[in-house]
Formats: C-alpha cells, sequence, structure tokens
C-alpha cells in the first residue's frame, strides 16, 4: 500500500527536533497501550505484519495529526473491533462488559519478562529456500508496489543496488499479513544515494535496505 | 518538491464523493479569497508557480486538514510576506505598514478591468528556448529518475518511467525555473504512459496516462 | 477506524472552528490589502460575480452541443479548442491552452490534475470539491476504473481509459460520445443534457 505511511525522501516535514531527556512515555496512557499492544498477541490475535498495516490504514490526514502511540490504539482497537474481539459500544461504555473467565492464551505477569528476552524472530532457519543473489552481485528492485502491506518503499523501487549480505530465510512481511508463512530469503542491498536521490545526493553516501528475495530482479 | 501535493498513485484516501452541478462559492469567504488570488496577481510581481510552490511547502499536516481555498490563503499570504506585503502583525490586527518603495506606488485593478483581465486570461509570452527540440512525436523516450528540493512538475509516479512522445507542444515557461525566480522557456511535450508499467499488474492492459511535460524531465530511451 | 465515529464527530467540530478562523483571516488579508491600496474590493466582487453567474459547466455543455452537431465545428474543436471555443465567446484564465479530447467507442477520456488541480476555467467554471479532494487527485491516475465505478459508470469490455493528468499549461476538456436516440435534437436541447461530470470524464452522456 501506497499510504501515507511511506515517508522516504518526502520534502516538507521540517527539522528534526531532539527532546532533552527525554522519558520512555510521555504519559500513563502510553504506557497502557504500549503494554496491551504488547500483551494481546500473546492471544495470537496478531503479530507486527498485521499490526502496521492496520497502521497503514488511518485515514493520512489523521495519520499526521495523532502522536505514535495514538496510532499504536488506533491499530489495537480497529484490529479488535474487525476481528470481533470488542465492539464500539464496548469501547464507549466500558463498565457495561461482563467479566468473563482468563482466556488461556492470555499473557501471565510471569510469561512477559521472559517473551521480552526471547524475542519473535521471524527467522525461519530451518527452512531451505532459494537464494538467486550472491554477495556482490547487481540487483534492481521491482518498479511497482503491491497492492497490500509491503516493505519496499516507494524511493526505492525501480532502482539499481548490490547485494552486501544474506540473512537467510525470513517470514515476508506481504505476504505474513495476508496469513501465508511461507520464508524467503532476506538480502542486505546496498545502494548509492545517487541513484535514489540523483545529483542533489553526495557520491559515495548510500543506503541500505533489507529486501526480501521478491522484490528483486538480477541487474 | 516531493511534497505530500505530489498525490498521484497514493492510496488511503478514501473514496471520491459526488456533489450536484452548481455554480458559486461553498462559503462567501471562498469567493473573498478566490478573487484575492486573482486580483493582487495583476500588480504584483508573483504568479502562480509561486503561489503553488508556497502552497507544497505548507506543513504536510495542515496541508491534509486544509480546504481548497485555505490552501490558496496560505500560498498567497507566504508569497505576499516574502514581498513585504502583508505580515503576520498586520493580519493579526497591528498598524498597516505602507508598501515597500519598490512596489509602490499601488496599481491596484480597477474594477472594470476586471472582466477584460478574466476573459483575457494570462496567456504571456512564449519565446523559443535557445536550442532546437529534441524529440518528436512518436519517439519512445524515458522519464528522468529523480526529483528536486525546488517546485515541478514532473510527479513522482511518473518518473524512471518508459513513455511516447504524442504531440509536440511548442514552448511554455519552464515552472520550475520561474518558481525559482528565474524564469526560461523550455520546449513541453504530451507524452503517454502505458498504466501498466506505471501500476504494474493491477492495471488494465490499453489504460493509459498522458501528462505535458517538459524537455527537462525527458531523456532519450537508453 | 476504530472510534472512527467519536473522532470524526470531534473532527468536525474542529474543522467548524477552523472554518471560522480561515474565513477571518481571509477578510483580515482583504482588509490588509485594501489599506496598502493593492486591491480595490469592488474588482473582488466583479470576480466573485462572474465565476457564480456567468462562468460555469454550461458554457462547456454549449461547445459539446455544437460540436455534436455542427461537424466542421468539431474538426476546428479537436484541432484547436482554445480557438474553437472562443467562437462562443468563452476564454480567459486557465483557459488560455484549452486541448478537447474525444471520447470513442475504444477510448474514454478522465481529467485530473495530481500536484494540485488544475481546470478549464472558461468552459466548466470553478472545480467541484471532489475534483479537489485527495482522493481524486491520488485515485484517478492510478485506479480509473474504480473511480468510475464510485460515479456509476461501468465501462463496457474492451474501451480503453486514457487519464490526462494536467500538470503544465494546458486544460483539458472532454468531448462525450452523443448518446443514442438524440437524433434531430436541437444544440440547445442537447446542451441541457451534458453534465459537468461527462466533460471531467467521470460520467457518460
Amino acid at each position: 500500500m501506497d499510504t501515507i505511511h511511506d515517508m522516504g525522501g518526502m520534502h516538507g516535514f521540517g527539522r528534526v527536533e531532539e527532546e532533552a531527556n527525554e522519558p520512555v512515555f510521555h504519559a500513563d496512557w502510553e504506557r497502557r497501550v504500549f503494554a496491551m499492544v504488547s500483551a494481546v498477541p500473546f492471544a495470537a490475535l496478531f503479530g507486527d505484519d498485521q499490526f502496521r498495516p492496520a497502521i497503514e490504514r488511518i485515514p493520512p490526514e489523521r495519520y499526521l495529526s495523532i502522536s505514535y502511540y495514538e496510532k499504536w490504539l488506533d491499530a489495537l482497537t480497529s484490529l479488535l473491533v474487525d476481528r470481533g474481539w470488542v465492539t464500539e459500544a464496548e469501547l464507549a461504555d466500558p463498565a457495561s462488559v461482563p467479566v468473563a473467565p482468563r482466556h488461556p492464551k492470555a499473557a501471565l505477569p510471569s510469561d512477559v519478562v521472559p517473551a521480552i528476552w526471547a524475542g519473535a524472530s521471524q527467522s525461519r532457519p530451518g527452512v531451505a529456500v532459494l537464494r538467486r543473489f550472491q554477495l556482490g552481485d547487481a540487483v534492481v528492485t521491482k518498479r511497482q508496489g503491491s497492492p497490500g502491506h509491503t516493505r519496499l518503499p516507494r524511493y526505492a523501487r525501480g532502482k539499481a543496488g548490490c547485494i552486501i549480505k544474506a540473512h537467510g530465510a525470513f517470514l515476508v512481511a506481504d505476504r505474513n499479513s495476508i496469513g501465508d508463512q511461507t520464508p524467503e530469503m532476506l538480502y542486505t542491498v546496498a545502494f548509492d544515494a545517487r541513484e535514489l536521490w540523483g545529483p542533489e545526493a553526495r557520491s559515495r553516501d548510500s543506503l541500505t535496505l533489507d529486501l526480501w528475495d521478491r522484490y528483486l530482479d538480477p541487474a | 518538491m516531493d511534497g505530500i501535493h505530489d498525490m498521484g498513485g497514493m492510496q488511503g484516501f478514501g473514496e471520491v464523493v459526488d456533489e450536484p452541478e452548481t455554480m458559486g462559492f461553498h462559503a462567501d469567504w471562498h469567493g473573498r479569497m478566490f478573487a484575492l488570488s486573482r486580483v493582487v496577481r495583476y500588480s504584483l510581481p508573483f504568479g502562480g508557480d509561486h503561489v503553488r510552490q508556497a502552497i507544497e511547502r505548507m506543513a504536510p499536516r495542515h496541508y491534509l486538514r486544509s480546504s481548497y481555498y485555505e490552501k490558496w490563503l496560505e500560498g498567497n499570504i507566504a508569497c505576499l510576506a516574502a514581498i513585504g506585503v502583508v505580515s503576520e502583525a498586520e493580519l493579526a490586527g497591528g498598524p498597516v505598514a505602507p508598501l515597500p518603495a519598490a512596489l509602490a506606488p499601488p496599481r491596484p485593478m480597477a474594477a472594470d478591468a476586471a472582466a477584460a483581465f478574466i476573459f483575457g486570461g494570462m496567456a504571456g509570452a512564449r519565446p523559443s528556448p535557445p536550442t532546437p527540440p529534441r524529440f518528436k512525436a512518436g519517439d519512445r523516450i524515458r522519464t528522468i529518475a529523480h526529483g528536486t528540493a525546488g517546485h515541478t512538475r514532473l510527479p513522482r509516479y511518473a518518473r524512471n518511467q518508459p513513455c511516447r512522445v504524442e504531440t509536440a507542444l511548442g514552448s511554455y515557461i519552464l515552472a520550475d525555473a520561474n518558481a525559482a525566480g528565474a524564469p526560461r522557456p523550455d520546449w513541453c511535450y504530451r507524452v503517454a504512459f502505458a498504466a501498466c508499467d506505471l501500476w504494474g499488474p493491477e492495471a488494465v492492459v490499453g489504460d493509459s496516462v498522458t501528462l505535458d511535460l517538459w524537455e527537462s524531465y525527458l531523456e532519450p530511451a537508453a | 477506524m476504530s472510534g472512527g465515529h467519536d473522532h470524526d464527530h470531534h473532527h468536525h467540530h474542529d474543522h467548524d472552528e477552523e472554518e471560522q478562523g480561515v474565513a477571518l483571516r481571509v477578510k483580515a488579508l482583504e482588509r490588509v490589502l485594501v489599506a496598502k491600496g493593492i486591491v480595490d474590493p469592488a474588482a473582488l466582487d466583479v470576480f466573485v460575480d462572474t465565476y457564480e453567474t456567468k462562468i460555469g459547466p454550461r458554457n462547456g455543455a454549449r461547445v459539446v452541443a455544437k460540436a455534436w452537431t455542427d461537424p466542421a465545428y468539431k474538426t476546428r474543436l479537436l484541432d484547436n479548442a482554445t480557438a474553437a471555443i472562443a467562437e462562443l465567446g468563452y476564454s480567459g484564465l486557465q483557459g488560455e491552452h484549452m486541448v478537447v479530447v474525444e471520447n470513442t467507442p475504444s477510448q474514454h477520456n478522465m481529467v485530473t490534475c495530481t500536484l494540485c488541480s488544475c481546470y478549464p476555467w472558461p468552459v466548466l467554471g470553478l472545480p467541484p470539491v471532489w475534483y479537489k479532494s485527495e482522493a481524486y487527485r491520488a485515485r484517478a491516475v492510478r485506479e480509473p476504473r474504480k473511480v468510475l465505478e464510485e460515479f456509476g459508470v461501468t465501462l463496457p469490455e474492451g474501451k480503453a481509459v486514457r487519464v490526462w493528468d494536467s500538470n503544465a499549461d494546458l486544460r483539458y476538456m472532454v468531448l462525450p460520445e452523443r448518446p443514442a436516440g438524440t437524433e434531430g435534437w436541437s444544440a440547445e436541447k442537447l446542451a441541457e443534457i451534458v453534465t459537468r461530470n461527462g466533460m471531467i470524464g467521470t460520467a457518460l452522456v
């Protein structure tokens, strides 16, 4: 989806403002949103590749008007509502919701710290996948986007680059977002800044992206 | 400039909602703003390319929250402020300063000159560039790959694409150069793109998009 | 989006307040420019009146109807639209360089401007809100057929769509196909059935 989230290379967003002594969270509600988004996936409801598209579907004007954790809150509630786990009426009147027994997959306090340290790797080292490119190979990225979720940004489409690392088999965000967990070879591809941005960029500057096999063609 | 205004092909903006065919403005201030934007160009040294560039420089969030004529308002204020004609303090009700000496005395458009301006249009002189046109109808060419931090009329979606010259349109003032304050003519062409080249398999074979593009945006096919 | 109703509600409320703020800012700008002698408010009145009462899509409808009833005019219109449109008395701002593109059994045309909202004022007046919307600017070039469906237009198999993204100095109007069953109609009667959307290309006539 070529929505507002795909900001790489866009002009007009102004200076990057650094906040002195920035706290981990700026408000209590941010703590709760962060924790809920992290804990709900224990119930196997969704992962990052479902969560990110939900953020990308926030209407552009709203997307630009709200903060980072508000986007999380919008995405979390839209996923829960879309899947019928909660309703808008319940969100509007939480006191009306009867207390149900604990869901068997709901995170227990004792689950959380081990889960944080364990991570949620999308690497699938045991799965044999096609490796079409070797280190140093010249590649060109696909010219077009995808109607759904994708991790190939607009600014890097139809561009020539060079394979500088092969990472092995990883779930493909585009496919995982719609429930297909077939892994694919993931590469790091380096692009000359001038290839991406033209003569306004400095020669010898470069940019790398981690790209799945499906985004690439031989040069 | 690859700003928020460059929307061609972006997703997530929802449905297009039709409205009944009417004339006139949805609010009084729309009409006043529309009229102001035309009248100031009659007597002050900026034009459409400058206002467009100023609109494109609006903060993206503000841009998306603004209606069409609010963008005109902000674009015009930016252009007027740049030549010292209005200030935020004046707009806030502060004392009104005299016009900068270079722009005085004012020569406002008189009411009886407005109709001639409306129906006469603003077609400016169209001198030829110093070099002959590089391309002709039928040529298979491509668009340049890159944008610029300045104003441009080559949208992102149409960059780095194969295309075909349909018509050589003659010389027009290059918007990029005009907005940058150094107007110069450039050859302009009507250029056709296959929708499948632009959008891939989601497009219908045989559909196409045309753009009027200046020669500065075009290069021979590799 | 979740909580959409709630957000929309606040949103519109905010927008109303913003709208009032913008209206006041326009008033302030006019006041300052009049005070400086740059703007004569009576000239503003002429602009508003002209585009509210004299310049609108009925002008274009008369151009289309004449092209449907006068083959020599249609030839001139497709060859040099600016001059042919001026024959009917229509000219001026944002129509200095006009092009008319003809719908045919094999091609449907649709006009947009992705970068701002360029539009042929002398024949169609000022653009409707939907033409200026982000949705139309974003989608017309990429999924014209879906946009057409939202306007109730389904094109027959095999008819190509061409989108004209008018970002330079030329302005475009669509010459719709003349509907069957209108043989013998006068130009005046034909003009009545020509719609604004038909001349932008988001409707058939």
